[in-house]
């Protein structure tokens, strides 16, 4: 009964969503995007094991394909990063409800393990067991196979949980994932004789010939997972609930240097103390920081990206992740108090102007850490200031167009419960073509004219869309005051 | 500066929220508005600041549309509520912020802080606080400051004095006043509290519904009687 209702809620809480309507264009886009992936897992998994037959005569394909799916576990559990929401975020309603506190987390744990998302990778897995299992071990094989890779999504979908709450909290929490898999990859690479690197090889003809250890095993870590992501959901519950915040702040930054650019300047210092005293931007504008470092490091120091593709994708997203992961949400922080914002005049442009200014300042991160790459010969100097100046010319002007439609609301500090923060399928969108319209064009300007035309041009688009920042910052302004009564309604009603 | 209100309507569905065939709020004058909750207080000052889009009609502020002209913001100053402060900043940085937006300095801003130092009650300027981390009551204050800071000749305050302790609402309907007389400023405020109401207003204007049923002159607290009237309030 409660189930069922909750269940209701959920339906219409999707339903009745502000961005529902808005976003029946982009969410088109999105469900195409996923059938094409899924029709793409589904021809590898078709022909997959052929070529694994192919190649090692001797043995059976499925063997290789479980020896490998501790791989695919990974990369299963942190692309649930990118879609898997906590389900605590909308317990706060029924907190106060005679409703016992266990019973409702215990409801989203469920509805978590019962996410249509660990079937994702059936798309894969379906072809995969009738081609490589079914001749085998006939039909007991393929459902045996697939029921036990469904348990071991529902491990992942409940490590991820747990994962993810820890590392809400704490960054450092990151080391857990990081040590189960790049443990066991880095074992299984550096000593392949041993026997762990058969765990999977193992577990995965357990489940195939339906050993009950094995049957056992998977449903004593998945009882287990669940029990531990119950008591700590409510612990963080209690805690989020409990939580009075009378923190003072130990040091004041006045950034009196700032002063000199007047308006502008003052609201450059609002966008530092915006990301720097609350959690959710603070969170978020880290972990920009984090990927940014990472993908240089890999950029410099690593060869294992160094196709043309990969290493052009690599080098934008070096420059492009932290604007991207913060102007994606250009206004929705600010929707907590547009009101006074906006009631002063032109106010709005100056905002604007100062997050530009602000994010493109940043990029001289990015453009130092690529030095490296740039010594070891992996990328030119061109390469490295076409990339930035494409950030802060093309990639920023279209970024802040989501300033003229975003219209939700995001909290500023609430990490654990609270309304959904996640992006809508829009901004999704326009991450995905900010990440990848500078490649095709970069791909497409260097077939036409060489790599080095071909990126000086690129850099000239990019330096005249810089420049032109203040033309297209007014344009959006003017934009954004067209749509200022629509826009403010919503981000009123989504506070 | 005054304000004028010319066929105004706002409806949210069926609902009308503001109905206001014309209204004139002179140069000088303070004016509350009252009526029961959904009345349509909020939303008129809403449609005021231009926060919200008329669906018919108009509102003029010195002769100013609101909505085609950000000339008026200059000389208007507001507080309707929370989201009118930035919580992440401290009440200190929160009023040199407001400040520097209508080009004060900050010999100019301490100098104003200090006319409000009775009404903080040596809660507010705590260096080391976020706005979000102060009570209610306090945050109100700081709004209601923000406001004033520039000196406004047109101040628009929703519900003043709730979630204000006794002395600060009395504190703040004094400030209103002197405000006034030494400024000539037009002061526009609504409240569900008719003491205060009839003690400070030359003017008020009754809501039902969204439209002003009675725009009742208040001398000596002429005023008073017909409110009690229409609320219902028995001694």
């Amino acid at each position: 009964m409660l189930y069922w209702e909750l269940r209701r809620h959920q339906k219409l809480a999707n339903k009745r969503h502000p961005m529902f309507d808005k976003n029946r264009f982009a969410k088109i886009f999105t469900y195409l995007f996923v059938g094409i992936w899924m029709v793409y897992l589904l021809f590898i998994g078709l022909f997959l094991p052929t070529i694994l037959q192919t190649t090692y005569p001797g043995i059976a394909p499925y063997h290789l394909f479980n020896q490998g799916l501790f791989y695919f576990l990974a990369l299963d559990f942190f692309l649930r990063f990118l879609f898997q929401k906590i389900p605590v975020q909308e317990i706060k309603p029924y907190i106060l409800f005679p409703i016992k506190r266990k019973q409702l987390i215990r409801f989203f744990l469920i509805r978590s393990g019962l996410s249509l998302y660990n079937l994702f990778w059936f798309a894969l897995l379906i072809p995969l067991a009738f081609t490589g299992i079914f001749k085998y071990h006939g039909i007991t094989g393929v459902s045996g196979f697939l029921i036990g890779c469904w348990g071991l999504f529902l491990i992942n979908n409940y490590w991820y949980l747990l994962c993810r709450t820890l590392i809400n909290e704490r960054l450092l929490f990151l080391f857990l994932p990081t040590l189960v898999y790049g443990g066991y990859i880095a074992i299984d690479l550096l000593f392949p004789e041993s026997k762990i690197n058969h765990f999977t090889m193992t577990l995965g003809e357990g489940f195939i010939l339906w050993n009950p250890l094995y049957w056992i095993f998977l449903l004593f870590i998945i009882a287990l997972l669940f029990r531990v992501n119950l008591g700590m959901q409510q612990h963080y519950i209690y805690k989020e609930l409990a939580k009075v915040d009378h923190a003072r702040l130990k040091h004041i930054f006045e950034y009196k240097f700032l002063d000199r650019w007047g308006e502008i300047g003052e609201y450059i210092r609002l966008e530092i103390k915006l990301r720097s005293r609350n959690k959710a931007v603070r969170t978020q504008f880290r972990n920009g920081l984090i990927f940014m470092f990472f993908f240089s490091m890999v950029l410099s120091f690593s060869s294992i990206y160094d196709s043309g593709f990969m290493k052009n994708f690599i080098c934008i997203y070096n420059f492009a992740v932290l604007g991207v992961m913060t102007l994606v949400h250009i206004m929705n922080v600010e929707g907590n108090y547009l009101d006074g914002l906006i009631s002063r005049k032109e106010s709005i442009l100056s905002l604007l102007k100062a997050k530009y200014y602000f994010n493109t300042a940043l990029l001289i991160i990015p453009f130092l850490l690529c030095i490296p790459a740039i010594l070891n010969e992996k990328i030119t100097l061109l390469t490295s200031l076409t990339y930035l100046f494409m950030t802060s010319g093309p990639l920023y002007a279209m970024l802040f167009q989501l300033a003229v439609y975003n219209n939700r609301t995001f909290p500023l500090n609430t990490q654990v419960t609270g309304r959904n923060t996640a992006g809508s399928s829009y901004q999704s969108l326009i991450t995905a073509v900010a990440f990848f319209i500078p490649i095709l064009l970069n791909n497409f300007f260097c077939w036409m004219w060489g790599e080095t035309i071909g990126q000086t041009i690129l850099l000239t688009i990019g330096i005249t869309l810089t420049l032109a920042h203040n033309w297209w910052l007014q344009n959006i302004y003017k934009r954004f005051m067209k749509r200022r009564y629509i826009n403010m309604d919503r981000f009123r009603s989504t506070r | 500066m005054n304000i004028t209100i010319n066929h105004l309507q706002k409806a949210f569905g069926r609902k009308i929220a503001v109905d206001i065939e014309n209204y004139f709020i002179p140069k000088g004058e303070i004016v509350g508005l009252v009526g029961n909750n959904g009345a349509g207080k909020t939303t008129l000052f809403r449609l005021i600041l231009d926060l919200l889009k008329a669906d018919q009609g108009y509102v003029e502020i010195a002769g100013i549309r609101v909505s085609q002209s950000e000339e008026w913001k200059k000389f208007v100053g507001a507080y309707i509520d929370n989201s009118f402060l930035i919580n992440y900043l401290t009440p200190t940085e929160f009023f040199y912020f407001v400040g520097r937006m209508y080009g004060l300095n900050k010999e100019y801003i301490d100098k104003r802080l200090k006319l409000f130092e009775r009404f903080m009650n040596g809660e507010i300027l705590d260096e080391k606080k976020l706005i979000r981390n102060f009570s209610a009551g306090n945050q109100q204050k700081i709004g209601i400051i923000a406001a004033m800071l520039h000196q406004p000749a047109i101040l628009i305050l929703d519900e003043p004095f709730n979630f204000l302790d006794p002395s600060s609402q009395s504190f703040i309907k004094h400030l209103l006043q002197n405000y006034n007389k030494e400024t000539g400023a037009t002061i526009l405020i609504s409240s569900h509290n008719l003491n205060h109401t009839t003690d400070i207003c030359h003017r008020i204007a009754l809501l039902e519904n969204g439209r002003i049923i009675s725009d009742l002159i208040n001398e000596d607290h002429s005023a008073e009687q017909e409110l009690e009237n229409y609320f219902n309030i028995k001694e």
